[in-house]
């Protein structure tokens, strides 16, 4: 007995207010509810039938903590990735380069301009590099993907040089205006290398999402 | 049924080598095979085999196949070229592991 449409919006819907949240987890887990509704189900009673899988599967108690175990796999997969590619600019030649112009620059405008002025200036040069975060994710929130669990994390870390930066700026703050002028010629640099590592993760978040809805809609 | 602790190591393993088996799975069809082929001496629960299944994914050992079955969508694993490595690689580990254990419990004593 193959299932009907409307069928599988109910195991998507229980899924749902059992607080698996986000549809790309839900998709795999309906699947395996499906299979095992279709091979095991003995009578016509659809949510009587439906309990007896989520037990037999070992679903009915644990929904939520099902959920967590699967953001959880997923942060870790983009919090791996994030680090990894940020290493991996480092070994880049070309990025080496741009870092040292970057600091040569920088460090030659540090005794000609003063402090607020060369502050002003990094700190436009953070903004320039975040222009592309607030773009790309109103863009995406036309876009109506809903909960897709790889795309919060794209998103997440997309951002998360720019939810970090202020702590050690703010740090900084407490130091003398020249250590304050060396710890931002060399924030900026990894703060442009952590954004480039989070828009890289985006693009895939986005990239899984749009193959995901492709298929469903196929 | 047989002590799931004792199994929960080899989770990875067991899952590699089926897919190196089986062109393609999906998840369901994975704790049926284990189920068949150890006969009911296995389950795996669905709440460990998928965040296993994805953590192969996110090393690169797995890749994703997504289809449409019925009125569902389906996602299919099998292995990646680094997957068909590593799973040469962890089915030997497994030999040797087995080969020690069964040195510990079961030592035969003789003239070598």
């Amino acid at each position: 007995m193959e299932l009907t449409k409307e069928q599988i919006m109910e195991i998507d819907k229980r899924l749902k207010s059992g607080g698996i949240k986000y549809w790309d987890l839900r998709l795999e887990m309906i699947d395996h509810i499906a299979t095992d509704l279709e091979q095991n189900a003995k009578n016509d009673d659809f949510t009587k039938e439906l309990n007896n899988s989520l037990k037999r599967i070992g679903y009915f108690y644990n929904l939520s903590a099902l959920n967590t175990n699967g953001w959880q796999n997923v942060n870790k997969y983009y919090r791996k990735k994030y680090f990894e590619n940020i290493k991996n600019y480092l070994k880049n030649p070309l990025t080496l380069l741009l870092i040292l112009l970057n600091v040569v620059i920088n460090y030659s405008l540090f005794d000609y301009l003063p402090f607020k002025t060369f502050k002003l200036l990094n700190f436009s040069g953070f903004l320039i590099v975040s222009i592309p975060f607030f773009i790309l994710t109103t863009k995406l929130w036309f876009k109506k993907y809903g909960r897709f669990v790889h795309l919060d994390y794209g998103i997440f870390y997309f951002g998360f040089a720019l939810i970090m930066v202020n702590l050690p700026l703010q740090f900084s703050s407490y130091f003398d205006v020249f250590y304050q002028k060396i710890f931002l010629i060399l924030l900026f640099p990894l703060f442009t290398l952590a954004t480039f590592s989070g828009y890289q993760l985006f693009r895939e978040s986005i990239q899984k999402a749009e193959k995901l809805r492709k298929e469903l809609s196929l | 049924m047989g002590n799931q602790k004792l199994y929960k190591g080899s989770l990875q393993t067991i899952i590699l080598k089926l897919l190196a088996s089986n062109t393609k799975m999906y998840g369901y069809e994975i704790t049926q095979k284990v189920k068949e082929l150890t006969k009911g001496e296995l389950k795996i629960t669905e709440g460990a085999l998928y965040p296993a299944l994805h953590k192969l994914e996110a090393d690169g050992l797995l890749e994703v196949e997504v289809a449409k079955v019925g009125n569902r969508l389906r996602k299919y694993y099998k292995l990646t070229e680094n997957g068909t490595r590593e799973t040469a690689n962890k089915l030997e580990e497994m030999q040797e592991f087995l080969k020690t254990m069964q040195h510990l419990v079961n030592p035969k004593f003789g003239l070598e």
